[in-house]
C-alpha cells in the first residue's frame, strides 16, 4: 500500500504542563475530506497547527507524503505542497486581492525573481482561474480589507488554492458564514477533493458542512481521539454523544 | 494619447531638465540638487525597510554616517577612485544593516524602535570619539574623489555621478517592489503568519529587507562625499533619522513615488529653513504629527483627494 498523505503518528503537544493534544494519531489519504470535531478546547486547533508547523509536538512525528516533517519550519511546507487557512482570518489586508492570489503562488515561483505575479501572463490566468472559482473575480482589484466577511473568507481560500496543494488545512472555513454561502463552500470543497485529488483537513463547528462533506470525521475530547468514523457513525457513537452533550445526555439517550 | 505615453513625456522632459540643470544655475543650487539626491536615496532606504517590510530601524543616520566615514577613509588614500568608495561605504552599512537585522529578529514594535534608536546613539558616540577616522566633535574633511584621474572638486563636476547614481537606485527600487521578493517584504508587513503560510521564509526576508535599507543609507553616504569637503557627528544623530522617516510619511509610505516626494519637499523646506533652525525640528515634528493624524496616504494621496473634493463638489 502507497504511503498516506498525511500520517500523524503519536503527538503530544503541552504548553507548560497542560497537555493540550496527547498521543494522537491520524491518517488522511488522497482525494479524501477528513473533518476534526470536537468541544472547544478539545485540542482540534493544536494539532492542526502541529501540522501546519506552526506548533512543535514535544512527541510523536507527523509525515507528508511519506517524509518526516517534524521538524521543517511553518514556511517550508508550501513548496511540499501543504496550504493552510486561519479560524481568525489572515489576509494580507493591505494587498489588492489579486496580489493576495499571486502570494499563494509565492513558493511555486521560485527562481522566478522578475517574472512574477501580473507580469507573468502564466500567474495572471491561474489567478483569475481561482476568482472565478471562488467568485471574487469582479474584486480582483479591491483591497482585501475592502470585502465583507464571507468573500474575505473566500480570498483566504482561493489564496490557499493558488498554492496548488496537494494536502489543504482548513481551520473553520465555515464559521460565520451564511447558509447560502455554506452551500457554495459544500461544493467547492466536495469537487477540490473529487476531482482535484487534494487531501483535506477541516477543523469544523459548522456540523451541517462537516456531516454532509466529510469522509472520516476524528473526534477530539480533552486532547484524546474518542472517535473515529464515517459522519454516521461518529454520530451514533455514545462517547461522542457524551463529549456533546453530557453524561446526562448520553444516559437519556441510552433510555429513550 | 493614452496616459501612460503623457507620463513618459514628461518623465523625459524631468530628465532631460535635470540633466541640463547644471547648465543654467549657480553652484549653490546644484548644491542643494546634490543633497536633495542623496536624500532620496536616503528616503529609498527606508521605504524598503518601514514602507514595504513594515519593519522600523531608527537607526537610519547611522548606516548613512559609516557609508560617509567609509568613503571618507578610501578617499584619504590611493583607494579614492569612484565608485570604490562608494561601493565600500554600501558594503560597510550593508553589515551592519544585517547585524542590526539579526538583533531585530529577536524583537517587534516598540522594543525593535528602541534597540535600533539605542544602536543609532552608540554609532554617534562613535563618531564623536573615534578621533582618529571622524575627528570628532570637530567633524573632518572629506578628500575628493577622482574619476579617470581627474579630482571632482565641486558640486558641479559631481552633480551627474550623483544624478546617475540616484537614477539607478530609483530603477533598482521600482524592479524590487514588482519583484517577487518585493510581493514577499509586503506580505511580511500584512501579515507574518500569512506570509509563513504562503511560503514565505519571513526571517530571510526581513534580514534581507535590513541589509537593503543599510545598503541604500550607506551607498547614500558614499553619493554624499562626492561633492562635499566635510562632515561632522551632528549631521548624523537621530535627528537626521527622524528627517527621513518624515520625508517617507509626508511621500506616503509604501510608494517609490510617496519617497522620492517627500525627500524633495522635505529637503527644499529644509533648505528655506536654514535661516531658522532653532524651529526646524518643531516643525518636522509637527509635521510628521500632523500627516500621520491626517493624512496616512502622504502629500501625493492628500492632493489627490483635495483634488476630487475641487471637481466633484456634488459628489462628496
Amino acid at each position: 500500500m502507497s504511503e498516506p498523505l498525511l500520517d500523524v503518528r503519536n503527538i503530544t503537544v503541552s504548553f507548560g504542563g497542560l497537555v493540550a493534544v496527547s498521543d494522537f494519531s491520524m491518517k488522511v489519504e488522497k482525494g479524501a475530506i477528513h473533518a476534526l470535531i470536537g468541544p472547544n478546547g478539545a485540542g482540534k486547533s493544536t494539532t492542526f497547527n502541529c501540522i501546519s508547523r506552526f506548533y512543535q509536538p514535544q512527541l510523536g512525528s507527523i509525515w507528508i507524503e511519506g517524509r518526516d516533517v517534524t521538524h521543517l519550519p511553518p514556511h517550508a511546507l508550501a513548496e511540499r505542497g501543504v496550504a493552510r487557512t486561519f479560524q481568525n482570518l489572515e489576509l494580507f489586508n493591505g494587498l489588492s486581492v489579486l496580489e493576495n492570489i499571486y502570494l499563494g503562488a509565492y513558493a511555486g515561483a521560485k527562481g522566478r525573481l522578475f517574472r512574477w505575479g501580473d507580469r507573468s501572463q502564466e500567474a495572471r490566468e491561474f489567478a483569475c482561474h481561482l476568482l472565478e472559482r471562488t467568485g471574487l473575480i469582479e474584486y480582483r482589484h479591491a483591497l482585501a480589507s475592502g470585502l465583507d466577511f464571507g468573500r474575505q473568507k473566500m480570498l483566504e481560500l482561493a489564496r490557499a488554492l493558488a498554492v496548488r496543494p496537494r494536502l489543504l488545512l482548513l481551520d473553520e472555513p465555515a464559521a460565520g458564514l451564511r447558509n447560502r454561502e455554506i452551500d457554495r463552500l459544500d461544493a467547492l470543497l466536495t469537487e477540490i477533493a473529487r476531482r482535484d485529488g487534494v487531501g483535506i483537513v477541516l477543523v469544523e463547528h459548522v456540523m451541517r458542512l462537516v456531516m454532509s462533506i466529510s469522509d472520516v470525521v476524528t473526534v477530539l475530547n480533552f486532547g484524546q481521539k474518542i472517535a473515529e468514523g464515517s459522519p454516521g457513525q461518529v454520530a451514533r457513537h455514545p462517547a461522542v454523544i457524551e463529549a456533546y452533550l453530557g453524561r446526562e445526555g448520553a444516559d437519556h439517550d441510552s433510555a429513550a | 494619447m493614452s496616459r501612460t505615453f503623457v507620463a513618459r513625456a514628461a518623465l523625459g522632459l524631468l530628465a532631460v531638465g535635470m540633466l541640463c540643470l547644471p547648465a543654467f544655475v549657480t553652484g549653490y543650487v546644484v548644491y542643494i540638487a546634490n543633497i536633495t539626491l542623496v536624500y532620496i536615496v536616503l528616503a529609498l532606504g527606508m521605504h524598503i525597510l518601514t514602507g514595504e517590510a513594515g519593519q522600523f530601524a531608527l537607526s537610519h543616520a547611522a548606516s548613512y554616517g559609516i557609508g560617509i566615514y567609509t568613503a571618507a577613509i578610501l578617499n584619504k588614500f590611493a583607494w579614492g577612485v569612484f565608485p570604490l568608495p562608494i561601493l565600500a561605504g554600501g558594503l560597510v552599512a550593508g553589515v551592519l544593516g544585517l547585524l542590526i537585522g539579526l538583533v531585530a529578529l529577536r524583537m517587534r514594535d516598540i522594543y525593535l524602535a528602541l534597540a535600533t534608536f539605542a544602536f543609532g546613539q552608540a554609532m554617534q558616540w562613535v563618531f564623536l570619539n573615534w578621533k582618529s577616522v571622524t575627528g570628532g566633535p570637530n567633524g573632518t574633511e572629506i578628500h575628493p574623489t577622482s574619476l579617470f584621474g581627474i579630482e571632482i572638486l565641486n558640486d558641479k563636476q559631481a552633480y551627474l555621478l550623483v544624478l546617475a547614481l540616484t537614477a539607478a537606485l530609483v530603477y533598482a527600487t521600482l524592479l524590487l517592489s514588482r519583484s517577487r521578493l518585493g510581493s514577499a517584504l509586503r506580505a511580511v508587513r500584512e501579515s507574518e503568519v500569512a506570509a509563513l503560510a504562503v511560503g514565505v521564509d519571513v526571517r530571510g526576508v526581513k534580514l534581507v529587507a535590513f541589509v537593503l535599507s543599510g545598503v541604500y543609507a550607506g551607498l547614500a553616504g558614499g553619493v554624499f562625499t562626492l561633492f562635499s569637503t566635510f562632515i561632522g557627528p551632528d549631521s548624523l544623530g537621530f535627528q537626521t533619522t527622524i528627517f527621513v522617516l518624515t520625508m517617507v510619511v509626508v511621500g506616503g509610505l509604501g510608494s517609490v513615488t510617496g519617497a522620492i516626494s517627500g525627500a524633495v519637499i522635505m529637503s527644499l523646506s529644509s533648505e528655506m529653513l536654514r535661516s531658522a533652525l532653532s524651529y526646524q525640528e518643531i516643525i518636522y515634528g509637527a509635521l510628521l504629527m500632523g500627516f500621520m493624524m491626517y493624512a496616512s496616504g502622504g502629500i501625493l494621496d492628500l492632493a489627490r483627494r483635495l483634488w476630487r473634493r475641487g471637481s466633484l463638489p456634488a459628489n462628496v
